[in-house]
């Protein structure tokens, strides 16, 4: 079943984003292409059947949440799948549209009484943001200042009023919940990203010819694509650890182990790939750009490298007596059996 | 394109083997320090071999009748882990076990297979592999031994170098040329089972930087073998050793040649209550690299266990997992010297500095990293 509706996404995604490839894309495009999406009835296919999605657990939607990344498409559809299914677990109603996810670096300011974030996934243009601070706050678009948009359309810095955030009446567990889909539905576009960067890589080292025969005949390029190789299949590994859950969403432990693999290898895979197309990969009018930017600027929005190494290492340091091998080879409670 | 490494689990019932292999493991290496676990699958200990044998843990995989447990890659990676994860001195009976018992099962005809596999089963058969000589590392093929067709058998001459264990094994599967010249490359080239105990075969012990003497310099001077040493058919030896590749590279012994070291680093920073953002940051780096290593590592097991030949991935994990094995030394060296008023135990000191001098072995052994970058960039259509 999750086939044909990959199939079917592809081929949306494919048309919706062929004529964008070589122009900046204006909101009026980026307005066309959710309703689009919304219009096929995608952005609730993580819902359960009776609610009109597939009922498909999250582990069988990873190639699903993959395609914003490979299309480079220029909404947040996954943050929007993922968060639409967790508001419906949690019985909150939110308003049709394409929803971000912003977390933590949310700068309230008492005297202008209102809530700045300075990178913003899609913050000028996504039509609502789920605000997790210590509280959850839905934020319209209709209502947010646009402070600055960067290069790439992929974020904004942008504030609120304080009286137009919505606070969202739920608990811990869900707020919890919903940072950890956050998370996972970046991993899961910069993973496509990754992918398709891939793709190009070996394409284009394929067909560019120098010295009268093609780029992928010499060693040090082909040493360099096999590195990328084991860095890709590393990330699309981890965020598969990520997603093996039996519950609505990923567990602690693989999703900092998967936050911390992908940001490791994203600058070396978006170097590589660099290395590899030279100079048109720096042009704008090439598509390279595109998903090498998405790699390097999605790798750390919610904790660098560094960061979940952190967290990983000091939970591992505190189970006292235990050896490492018994912790890597714990079986993950209540993973899915997957053929 | 080539990411489909599926996540696998391991199923249950091999699982439940996990604890007592890790009893019996704690038990048999009590006496072991950081630095000798250190050695890995170089850690050669004949009476351990013997005692896993008759706990029925050697063989796993072949079968019953041949005195195996009929078992599947599952239940090894789990053992194999077992042993690895905590350094247990299995290198006398690695090499049988892991590669020339599948291989005698199945390119041996039947008499090979009664003679040999009940004995590697009971650890009474010892293995080394033949591959490099003086002048063929990376460039196998150019291999210059030679055997010759006699009435009797075969007469050997030549050499072998850099093999693992021979002065301490029973046999060697050996590569060697049956027909044509170096120049003729993979074609004419066969695989022998030799008794090192035949007469013509001088062994030298070389010493490695470490001090350890876990490899040699192997002689053939008119050693005559029966018909019987032949394995496989005459000139597909390089095909079987291809075969025989891809059970090297895909286990874990390609994640946890460094584990000693970091078990050893850990212990430390919580008995001596080390403690600062950078331990922490490193320990959290090893520990998810070696996670996700690991799950690529089972895709692969679960492949060769569906049947399928997952070459291309095996070379893939190789390659990424030695990586890792090598960059453990220097990461936790600079968590040390980080503060340099911590005084590292001695057993620390001397493991940090075993495992930071012996890694660049990791990506020699089994194909060097340049030629298992070639073998994947081939696989992705670039060669």
């Amino acid at each position: 079943m999750d086939s044909l509706i990959e199939d079917a996404l592809k081929d949306l995604f494919g048309q919706l984003t062929k004529p964008s490839q070589d122009t900046i894309i204006s909101k009026e495009q980026r307005d066309a292409i959710a309703d689009e999406i919304q219009a096929g009835g995608f952005i609730d296919l993580l819902l359960p059947q009776e609610a009109a999605g597939t009922g498909i657990m999250l582990f069988e939607a990873i190639p699903l949440l993959k395609l914003e990344g490979i299309y480079n498409l220029p909404v947040p559809f996954t943050q929007t799948v993922v968060t639409r299914a967790w508001a419906h677990r949690h019985n909150i109603v939110l308003p049709d549209g394409m929803t971000g996810y912003a977390a933590i670096a949310s700068k309230p300011d008492a005297q202008q009484r209102s809530v700045t974030l300075h990178k913003a996934w899609y913050g000028d243009w996504a039509h609502m943001l789920i605000v997790k601070g210590s509280d959850c706050y839905l934020a319209r678009s209709g209502t947010c200042q646009v402070l600055h948009q960067y290069e790439g359309n992929l974020f904004a810095a942008i504030s609120w009023p304080e009286e137009s955030l919505e606070r969202l009446e739920i608990g811990p567990q869900a707020a919890e919940e919903l940072s950890r889909l956050g998370l996972f539905s970046m991993a899961a576009t910069i993973v496509g990203a990754m992918e398709k960067t891939f793709e190009m890589t070996v394409e284009y080292a394929g067909e560019r010819r120098q010295f009268g025969r093609p780029v992928s005949k010499f060693q040090a390029v082909q040493h360099q694509i096999s590195e990328m190789a084991e860095h890709v299949c590393a990330a699309g590994m981890a965020l598969q650890m990520a997603g093996d859950t039996g519950s609505a969403a990923p567990a602690a432990e693989p999703l900092a182990i998967a936050q911390y693999q992908i940001a490791h290898v994203s600058d070396r895979v978006a170097d590589i790939a660099h290395a590899v197309h030279g100079a048109i990969g720096i042009s704008q009018d090439y598509p390279l750009h595109r998903y090498t930017r998405r790699i390097r600027e999605c790798k750390s929005c919610y904790g660098s490298s560094h960061y979940w190494a952190a967290v990983i290492g000091d939970r591992i340091l505190n189970r006292h007596h235990d050896t490492l091998l018994s912790a890597l080879t714990q079986a993950q409670p209540g993973h899915q059996k997957h053929k | 394109m080539l990411t489909d490494f599926r996540l696998t689990h391991l199923p249950e019932e091999d699982e439940q083997l996990r604890q007592d292999i890790r009893a019996f493991v704690k038990t048999h290496t009590q006496h072991m320090s950081a630095f000798d676990r250190a050695r890995s699958w170089m850690g050669f200990d004949a009476g351990f071999s013997k005692k896993l044998a008759q706990q029925g843990w050697l063989g796993l995989t072949l079968p019953k009748q041949y005195g195996g447990a009929d078992k599947g890659y599952y239940t090894r990676y789990v053992v194999s882990e077992e042993l690895l994860g905590a350094g247990a001195p299995v290198s006398a009976h690695w090499i049988a076990d892991r590669q020339s018992g599948p291989l005698i099962l199945r390119y041996g005809n039947e008499s090979q297979r009664e003679y040999y596999l009940p004995k590697i089963c009971q650890a009474e058969a010892f293995f080394c592999i033949g591959m490099s000589e003086p002048n063929s590392g990376s460039d196998l093929a150019s291999i210059r031994s030679r055997a010759i067709r006699t009435d009797t058998g075969w007469l050997l001459n030549g050499s072998k170098i850099w093999t693992t264990n021979a002065h301490r094994s029973h046999y060697m599967i050996a590569l060697v040329r049956t027909s044509g010249t170096p120049e003729d490359k993979h074609k004419g080239l066969s695989q022998f089972i030799i008794d090192l105990a035949t007469p013509g075969i001088t062994v030298r012990p070389i010493r490695d930087l470490a001090g350890d003497e876990h490899f040699s310099e192997v002689f053939f001077s008119d050693v005559e073998l029966d018909g019987q040493a032949l394995i496989g058919a005459e000139g597909a030896g390089w095909e079987q050793v291809n075969a025989e590749l891809a059970f090297e590279r895909s286990g874990p012994e390609r994640l946890y040649s460094s584990m000693a070291l970091v078990e050893c680093f850990i212990r430390e920073c919580r008995s001596q209550g080390w403690d600062s953002p950078a331990i922490r940051a490193t320990v959290g780096a090893i520990t998810a690299r070696l996670a996700v290593l690991r799950m690529m590592s089972l895709s692969v097991t679960g492949k060769l266990a569906e049947g399928e030949h997952p070459a291309l991935e095996a070379t893939l994990v190789k390659d990424y997992g030695t990586t890792l094995e090598q960059d453990i030394p220097k990461m936790i060296e600079k968590c040390v010297g980080e503060r340099p008023d911590y005084v590292p135990s001695i057993e620390l000191v001397n493991t940090l500095s075993f495992v930071g001098q012996i890694c660049p072995s990791y990506s020699l052994r089994g194909g060097t990293r340049e030629i298992l970058r070639g073998i994947i960039a081939r696989g992705l259509g670039l060669r």
